[in-house]
């Protein structure tokens, strides 16, 4: 027996009194005075305990604790001691799991289509909502192939409902989001209360609206019924092929057309004097004589690539397609932050914003949105590809990543060092010295206790042969390398 | 008669069985909340409480070891008297040490000089500077008498933790005691 194995038997409870009778232990004794002494010590140290755990208590104490049978009656209390309360039973927890674990993989087959589909038609119904004229319509657009508008709703980017107004007055500002006429079921469109007569201000105003919201498919083969639209537009819906042939006539680049009233000899539709007020799609800009300062760009010849077809001009029509497909961008598409108020996805009104802002055919889209939006908006939209952040990085914030790569250099060079390991691992050991016992140090334990990361776990690993032991040096517990045998 | 028989009896009715069940456990139970509260007025509330506790739930104890279950019982009332108290508990200015001080060598002629009493106060004096965790720890083992399986199953801990913990608070209360037993030989000796 040495010292270390007297020492556990002396320290445990109830083995003073065979320590003397113990043949190991006395041959110990008889040869280590440290051990002798530590003996006595503890000899001392339990009679010093036994007495002080033996001195009464007050008398009150006693008369107190031996009347409780009498007292208490006995009736039985609901709550047991020492039993587990059922929610700490394994079977409950377990359930309990289950149940979280099957409604997150509901949720997550489930979920997000039919949540996204009720989001989108509850957002539509709040169209139909008695005298709501503001419509809040989804944060991200949606694709022609996604949505699919009820029978029962009316299509918003239809030109007939768009030109409804009857007077200048009710038209939408060029501020509100999205104002609409009144389509409730109390107003409906019936024509009977419109006795605007047919000017050139509504129909310049259903052309922009034509160009904004082109209709799809079906809405263009069956048009709404002629005695539900005013005036102006029931014209139209009467002749579907003529009403084709001038939406078609406003496009950018057909100059050809000859629909009488509507634009004029190079395409446009013409200016009313009130045309500051007459553009129904509040996602356009105004449009005036003013804001067209090189109308002859629209005249010009052709290009060759444009000779024998009505074509985009160079570098507008790779920005009109993409305009008119958002879906094939790289994120949902985003009323604000796609700029839609400000890109029509028309070649005309592009060209004239773009002519605004000396358009420069060869800038990319992110470049020319980069220079339009003021500066967070800028960053933000700058930051959508690394060599751009890296533009914008300042040089001392890239002098603190140099720093902080060099630190991690450092950190990885320590951690091959034995003497680096050897001392962090003594640091852990002395941090949690009241629950390490000697022996091999068994480093996924302390990751799993949470004293060190997977990271360090792998980094203050031995090297191979040899492992990590706490060894009582003297008289201190310390961390050694050792080889495996 | 074992504790478990005592119970048994006591539960049946038996006055003189509930009276031997108090002195086997009523004077540990409050000298352990006196040595962990410093309070002994609170200490004797408690230790009521404990048989209060006993008495109210006798059914639920069946089989098993009476005194496992009684200084259980003990053990949640007072983590729950320093829960309400407040964790941030500064028992002395100067911490106990976490490892032996070689400087303070035990020697046999020294300790045998001490009385009984000397060493009732040693021990007084320095329970109170160790933390709350080791003070428990201390207080079941040698005031409850509670063997190491028995103090594992208290606290809800392996064995091997409950015998590394109590070695650990025994360290820290032989360095307090040392330094004591020291300090008087050296003033004896000028």
């Amino acid at each position: 027996m040495n010292c270390q194995d007297f020492l556990e038997k002396l320290i445990e409870p109830g083995n003073l009194a065979h320590m003397e009778n113990d043949k190991d232990a006395s041959a110990h004794i008889a040869v280590c005075s440290t051990c002798k002494a530590r003996l006595a010590f503890e000899k001392k140290i339990t009679e010093g305990f036994e007495y002080i755990s033996s001195r009464q208590p007050p008398v009150v104490l006693a008369n107190r604790i031996l009347s409780i049978p009498e007292s208490i009656p006995k009736t039985q209390s609901p709550d047991p001691v020492g039993e587990i309360p059922f929610w700490k039973k394994s079977w409950f927890q377990l359930g309990l799991s289950t149940a979280f674990a099957a409604a997150f993989v509901t949720i997550i087959w489930v979920g997000p289509s039919k949540f996204q589909h009720k989001e989108i038609v509850t957002q539509l119904d709040k169209s139909s909502i008695k005298n709501e004229r503001l419509v809040l319509l989804p944060t991200s657009a949606p694709t022609p192939n996604t949505i699919k508008l009820s029978s029962d709703k009316k299509d918003l980017s239809h030109p007939s409902l768009q030109s409804q107004p009857s007077s200048i007055d009710d038209r939408p500002s060029k501020f509100e989001i999205a104002q609409l006429p009144h389509s409730s079921s109390e107003t409906p469109l019936d024509g009977s209360d419109i006795s605007t007569p047919i000017s050139n201000s509504t129909v310049s105003g259903l052309d922009n609206t034509s160009r904004f919201a082109e209709p799809t498919e079906s809405s263009a083969a069956s048009p709404m019924k002629a005695e539900h639209l005013p005036g102006s537009v029931k014209s139209q819906a009467t002749q579907p092929e003529r009403f084709q042939i001038a939406k078609k006539s406003l496009d950018l680049d057909d100059t050809s057309s000859d629909f009488p009233g509507a634009v004029d000899q190079d395409g446009f539709a013409p200016e009313s004097p009130n045309s500051n007020q007459t553009n129904l799609n509040p996602f356009l800009p105004k449009i005036s004589s003013s804001n067209i300062p090189h109308p002859e760009i629209i005249t010009s010849p052709p290009s060759e690539s444009n000779v024998g077809g009505a074509k985009a001009l160079p570098g507008i029509e790779d920005e009109t397609k993409k305009s008119q497909k958002p879906a094939e961008k790289d994120g949902p598409f985003d009323l604000v932050k796609d700029n839609v108020r400000d890109e029509i996805p028309t070649g005309k009104t592009l060209l004239m914003k773009e002519s605004e802002n000396s358009f420069d055919a060869t800038k990319t889209k992110a470049t020319r949105n980069a220079e339009a939006f003021p500066q967070p908006m800028n960053q933000l939209l700058a930051m959508k590809s690394s060599d751009d952040s890296d533009r914008l990085a300042t040089s001392s914030e890239q002098k603190e990543r140099e720093k902080e790569r060099e630190k991690e250099k450092e950190r990885e060079e320590n951690y091959a060092s034995i003497n680096f390991r050897n001392n962090r691992l003594q640091e852990i050991f002395t941090a949690h010295e009241n629950e390490i016992t000697e022996g091999p140090i068994d480093l996924s334990d302390w990751a799993v206790l949470g004293w060190i990361s997977e990271k360090e776990k792998i980094t203050l690993s031995p090297p191979v042969g040899s492992r990590w032991v706490i060894k009582r040096m003297v008289v201190h517990l310390k961390v050694v390398l050792e080889p495996i045998e | 008669m074992t504790p478990e028989e005592l119970w048994k009896e006591a539960v049946k009715g038996s006055q003189k069985a509930w009276e031997e069940l108090y002195t086997i456990f009523g004077t540990r139970l409050y000298q352990f909340f006196v040595k962990n509260t410093s309070n002994p007025e609170l200490a004797m509330d408690k230790s009521q409480e404990v048989f209060e506790k006993v008495f109210r739930h006798k059914d639920d104890f069946q089989t098993g070891n009476l005194k496992t279950w009684i200084f259980r019982i003990a053990k949640n009332l007072l983590i729950d008297v320093w829960r309400r108290r407040g964790k941030a508990e500064i028992l002395s200015e100067e911490p106990a040490p976490n490892v032996p001080d070689p400087a303070v060598r035990l020697e046999e002629e020294v300790i045998q000089r001490i009385e009984k009493n000397e060493m009732v106060d040693l021990i007084d004096d320095a329970l109170p500077k160790l933390s709350e965790d080791d003070r428990i720890l201390i207080g079941l083992t040698y005031l409850g008498r509670l063997t190491f399986p028995e103090l594992a199953q208290v606290m809800e801990i392996p064995i091997g933790t409950a015998k590394t913990r109590v070695r650990q608070a025994r360290l820290k209360l032989d360095q307090l005691l040392m330094r004591k037993i020291h300090g008087q030989a050296e003033k004896e000796l000028q």
